[in-house]
């Protein structure tokens, strides 16, 4: 037993210590395992932190990052006393949020439709051409989308004439009102069966027995689909939900700068956009560099706070 | 207990952290090079092999080893070695800078006084050095002396913080922005410019003059609804365009301005964007979209597609380069037009005429300098002494700008005996195997000149070519430039430009298409641009020389 | 495969079962008309070209952008390169993941909070590229295949996942195989592995599409010609000039070497040669989705 001190606390913890240690001996292999991916993290993700200095000094490329001076977060100052930053800055939230707000459901609701496909060839084809968009770029999507939205020619213009629901063209990419909509289509057309795939899999992984037992119960389609299988998905919706709001600031480029055009910078500008206009006058690592850590810290910020609400809530987090 | 724990763990993370991070400052001093180490070697003699580092345009898919590098490698008993950054990706140079990966010398786009003082990477040359290592460059300069004062440095006038290239034809007609009309439609509806029109290449044609913008706005409105292809359906457009300012530039001179160039109004120097002229351009190209004269989505349209759209051949009208009129521009209008159009044929006039007269759209460069080339800050005066020699053989020497540009006689051109001109041989095409644009780049003389224009280009050289041509006499010149840094124009340009210029296209641009009213916006309009640092760039550009002063 | 003991007799399922089947549909055609408008531009010969609207037929059908692509040795050493970063990227991934997130899993291994949050705070903080340049530099990744395999070989958002999958699989399985002697290694290769299948399927095909459509790492650092990926000229081929500013373009284009041109047609057909291949993919995994996956919660 070796040695005890006299009070008890003493006495526990040293008990605890040597079971710890017996502990760490028994998986010592399973430490070895993780060390690789410690390395990793080590070499790749946590070496090159120092970069966040960058953000609090005036960068000089000849002077390197540690050469060059401290500006006393005079970029930060620049940022947030600019104000297409700040319109930026809430452009992002609000596309990244209704876009959240809305992908979310729709991807599981289309989850839960192609799983009540009945013919396994017909599901199978659907899934299958429900993600060809998530391989293609923003680039080529968006010519689609200018050429679906033309003011002349336009599949949807000429429709809309045809049923004489308007009677001239509309200009939809350059109108600022309809941005957010034509962003938020497009995105859920692009991404709902990609996004889908992960639900499908959850689905199927729902043990058959609880749909036996419903169906006796004399549960029909529309029960068995709220009352198991949406259950039966929560736990990772939620997962992804809480992984995803990390990202929250990070509305991205490409889709962004193919769809928007002076006619809409005033909704549709977002912080990605914004740097790259900046970057063109000259390269600010530095600006960028504090832009990346208020995207950082807000994204982890909300991602903690989230966590910690579903853990109360739901027993589900993610640590 | 739990808490001394993390704690400790803390502690070992920042460890860590401070560690890798301090391990970067070893590797960085040594990247980014102290300029105390080279003195110390002793003068070696000019024909000792030496190694030069080169970066410049057209080095994305560079070879080690390519035909022109071995060529000048062999002359001038060099080593080089090119970079391999590709010039036109702005991250990759970037990147280059910023992790001290800067080759010895290099042409690269930026702006010189921000690589000198600002971020500290480049060193200056000394006049005599450039005179006397680098005779036929010092010799083309001379003809434009300005270019030795622009790049002088501010501590002393005899040495330049970079060299700068000198492109005469960036300063005539090849970049000239220019109106391009369908002729056969002009003629179907009987209309005819002021000026005698003359045949310059197989259906092109071309008049001194443009239209008025009375004139032009008729011309569309036929273009649009007179429907001049004859076919009976109403699918012509009048004018097409595409994204960003140079459409509009014909439009704009008629108005008095130019985009991008300072202009007086009651005296004081401002920029157009701010100005009267300004708000009445912007109505009249309103009243053109209104009635449908302008392709509807030229605010959005990508130049590419812009091309296509021309190359229909239904359009009546655009704006662009003269340059057009070139071999390497046949899958553009308006060369595309002629081919696919059989019966089209080309009129190219200037700017539209303003009301007293003056047409000429703006110089493409405020003045020859084009592009610059910089020498590490660390480069040694022996080393500095063979980059003069090569930059001076490759871009100016006659057998040495052949290299360069045209390869081997025999191999990869020959001349053509009616015009001794090089010709380039059938199945050559310029790539990283051979090296072509690499090392001779921006340092043109006339000779050197006369090869990129093509011949249809030339034929338009009564108007576009030279000092003294018509429409080079009267292109649109700026009414301040601060060429020579005096002011902080240039430093406010950079820290306001993104903004205000966000400003002034989402301005345009809502005017154009109607969903905001000029007249009633324009007061908030002007006020946000001084809010957004305009007051401050139009104080700077009041104490900057005026153009015509410069360029005496 | 699962069988479906449901009775489908009643009249308001039937009906759903129409509307879903015919939104379906209608889902499917739109994105097969964009999809099929490439296929097609990719066959029509090139100076019939014309895409300002959107084209579902040509008349005369030609393959010469494929031999155009396929005679080119660069595409064909880029798939190459495309083809080796994708295997070779996903193998090395699922392996670190596992690595990392098996022993994550057991909620009674000593530091384990610890070791998460090491391994979380780098999922919200980055350096930029700057320092990320220098270090791959120095650890000679510039101009190195190796940069497309190991400086993204692994992923703490993947792991999260597979972490709380392993938690939720039975223990039972486990239990009885450690009190037969069986040490956490041998558990770990023989029995939960083949029994996870599913979420390794499911992150193999992301990192499979992820490394087949990556090409910022490529245009970092390649230098030489022979060692980029596809995607990257697909991009090089789409935008060509859009990027650039005005100034530089305007000359740019002019200059001898200067992919002045590039034929809409060849660009469909290098986007088709790019999508094919992963698509392919999906319908091999499919196999392993039908065990199932249930990514559960953790509970504290």
């Amino acid at each position: 037993m070796g040695n005890c001190a006299n009070n008890n606390i003493n006495k526990s913890s040293f008990f605890f210590h040597s079971e710890k240690l017996r502990k760490v001996k028994r998986m010592k292999y399973l430490y070895l395992l993780i060390l690789l991916p410690f390395l990793h993290q080590l070499i790749f993700s946590y070496a090159p932190l120092y970069g966040i200095i960058i953000s609090f000094k005036d960068f000089k490329f000849a002077r390197g990052i540690w050469g060059s001076e401290w500006n006393n977060f005079q970029n930060y100052k620049m940022l947030f006393e600019d104000s297409f930053f700040i319109r930026a800055f809430f452009n992002t939230l609000k596309l990244s949020i209704s876009s959240l707000a809305v992908s979310f459901p729709s991807t599981i609701i289309f989850a839960l439709l192609i799983n009540e496909i009945g013919k396994i060839k017909f599901k199978r084809i659907v899934q299958t051409i429900s993600y060809l968009p998530h391989f293609m770029s923003w680039v080529v999507i968006a010519t689609f989308i200018y050429q679906l939205l033309s003011p002349e020619n336009g599949f949807l213009n000429s429709v809309l004439l045809r049923l004489g629901a308007i009677s001239e063209p509309i200009y939809f990419m350059g109108l600022k009102r309809y941005f957010v909509p034509m962003y938020l289509i497009s995105g859920l057309w692009a991404g709902i069966g990609w996004g889908s795939i992960i639900y499908l899999s959850a689905i199927a992984g729902i043990d058959i027995s609880q749909y036996e037992s419903a169906q006796l119960d004399g549960a029909n389609r529309f029960h068995k689909a709220i009352y198991i299988t949406l259950p039966g998905i929560m736990p990772t919706a939620t997962v992804l939900l809480i992984l995803n709001l990390g990202s929250i600031l990070s509305v991205g480029f490409d889709r962004i700068f193919n769809l928007y055009n002076p006619l809409t910078y005033e909704v549709a500008d977002v912080i990605s956009t914004f740097v790259f206009r900046k970057g063109l006058m000259e390269a600010k690592y530095d600006y960028a560099a504090a832009v990346g850590l208020f995207q950082n810290i807000i994204g982890f910020t909300l991602v903690m706070m989230t966590n910690y609400f579903a853990r109360k809530f739901n027993d589900y987090a993610i640590v | 207990m739990l808490r001394k724990r993390l704690k400790m763990f803390t502690i070992i993370i920042l460890v860590i952290f401070i560690i890798s991070g301090c391990t970067q400052v070893a590797k960085e001093n040594k990247n980014t090079g102290t300029s105390t180490g080279n003195e110390q070697q002793p003068p070696a003699p000019t024909n000792e092999k030496i190694e030069i580092s080169w970066v410049s345009w057209n080095c994305g898919d560079i070879e080690d080893g390519n035909f022109v590098e071995k060529k000048l490698e062999e002359k001038l008993n060099l080593e080089i070695k090119v970079k391999k950054v590709d010039l036109s990706k702005t991250q990759q140079v970037d990147l280059m800078l910023a992790s001290g990966e800067m080759p010895d010398c290099g042409w690269i786009f930026k702006d010189p006084r921000d690589m000198y003082y600002s971020q500290e990477l480049t060193r200056t040359v000394p006049v005599d050095m450039i005179r006397q290592y680098a005779p036929m460059y010092s010799k083309l300069i001379d003809d434009y002396p300005l270019l030795w004062k622009i790049n002088a440095s501010n501590e002393d006038k005899n040495e330049l913080i970079a060299l700068p290239g000198c492109n005469p034809s960036g300063t005539d007609g090849q970049y000239y922005f220019s109106s391009f009309y369908r002729y056969d439609w002009l003629q179907k509806f009987g209309i005819k410019p002021s000026t005698p029109v003359e045949m310059t290449s197989d259906r092109i044609y071309v008049t001194e003059k443009g239209f008025t913008l009375d004139e032009f706005k008729v011309i569309l409105d036929k273009f649009v609804n007179g429907d001049p292809d004859g076919n009976g359906v109403a699918d012509t457009y009048g004018m097409i365009g595409y994204t960003g300012a140079n459409s509009w530039r014909t439009i704009q001179r008629a108005f008095g301005f130019q985009d991008g160039f300072s202009m007086e109004e009651e005296g004081k120097a401002i920029m157009p964007y701010s100005s009267q002229k300004y708000k009445d351009y912007i109505k009249y190209v309103n009243s053109l979209y209104k009635n449908g004269l302008v392709d509807k989505e030229i605010l959005t349209l990508p130049a590419d597609k812009f091309f296509e759209k021309g190359t229909t051949g239904k359009a009546g009208y655009f704006c662009n380069t003269a340059n057009l009129l070139g071999e390497w521009a046949e899958a553009r209008p308006p060369l595309s037009i002629l081919k696919n159009v059989p019966e089209s044929t080309i009129l190219m006039t200037p700017g539209q005429l303003s009301s007293d007269g003056s047409y000429g759209t703006m110089i493409y460069n405020t003045s020859p300098v084009y592009n610059n080339f910089f020498i590490r800050n660390d480069v040694s005066d022996e080393k500095l002494k063979r980059i003069l020699q090569l930059f001076d053989y490759a871009s100016l020497d006659e057998e040495g700008s052949m290299i360069c540009w045209w390869g081997e006689e025999g191999t990869h051109y020959d001349i053509d005996p009616a015009t001794s001109t090089p010709v380039k041989k059938e199945n050559v095409t310029a790539n990283g195997k051979i090296g072509f644009g690499v090392f001779a780049q921006y340092v043109r003389n006339e000779r050197i000149a006369g090869w990129f224009q093509d011949s249809m280009f030339k034929a338009t050289g009564k108007y576009t070519i030279g000092k003294d041509a018509l429409w080079t006499k009267n292109m649109y010149k700026p009414y301040k430039l601060d060429l020579f840094n005096e002011t902080k124009l240039n430093e406010y340009n950079k820290t306001y430009g993104s903004n205000i210029g966000t400003i002034v296209s989402e301005f345009f641009a809502n005017a154009i298409i109607g969903e905001i009213n000029v007249d009633t916006e324009w007061d908030a309009y002007i006020k946000k641009l001084n809010d957004n640092g305009y007051d401050k760039i139009v104080e700077e550009l009041n104490k900057a020389p005026l153009y015509a002063d410069l360029i005496k | 495969m699962r069988t479906r003991t449901v009775l489908r007799k009643s009249i308001s399922g039937t009906i759903f079962d129409c509307f879903n089947a015919t939104f379906m549909i209608l889902f499917c055609i739109s994105i097969l008309f964009p999809f099929w408008d490439m296929i097609v531009l990719s066959f029509t010969p090139s100076d019939k070209v014309n895409t300002l609207s959107i084209k579902l037929w040509t008349d005369t059908w030609v393959i010469d952008s494929y031999k155009y692509i396929l005679s080119d040795t660069k595409i064909l050493t880029a798939m190459l390169v495309s083809i080796y970063r994708t295997v070779a990227g996903t193998l090395i991934h699922v392996v670190l993941v596992v690595f990392a997130a098996y022993p994550l899993s057991k909620t009674d291994i000593p530091y384990r909070k610890q070791m998460t949050i090491f391994f979380l705070i780098p999922m919200f903080f980055g350096g930029g590229l700057v320092p990320s340049y220098i270090i791959n530099r120095y650890l000679g990744f510039v101009d190195n295949l190796l940069v497309y395999i190991i400086p993204g070989a692994f992923s703490v958002y993947v792991m999260i996942i597979v972490r709380n999958y392993f938690m939720t699989m039975d223990k039972a399985i486990e239990e009885s195989a450690t009190i037969d002697g069986a040490s956490v290694l041998r558990i770990l290769f023989s029995i939960l592995i083949p029994l996870a299948k599913p979420v390794l399927a499911t992150i193999a095909l992301w990192q499979m599409v992820g490394q087949w459509n990556s090409w910022f790492d490529c245009l970092i650092y390649m230098r030489s010609e022979k060692k980029i990926v596809l995607q990257m000229i697909l991009r090089r081929m789409l935008d060509n000039t859009s990027m650039m500013p005005e100034e530089i373009r305007q000359y740019a284009e002019t200059q001898p070497g200067f992919i002045q041109f590039n034929s809409k047609t060849v660009q469909a057909a290098t986007t088709m040669l790019v999508v094919l291949p992963i698509i392919c993919v999906y319908p091999f995994l499919q196999k392993y989705f039908v065990k199932g996956i249930m990514l559960g919660g953790v509970k504290g």
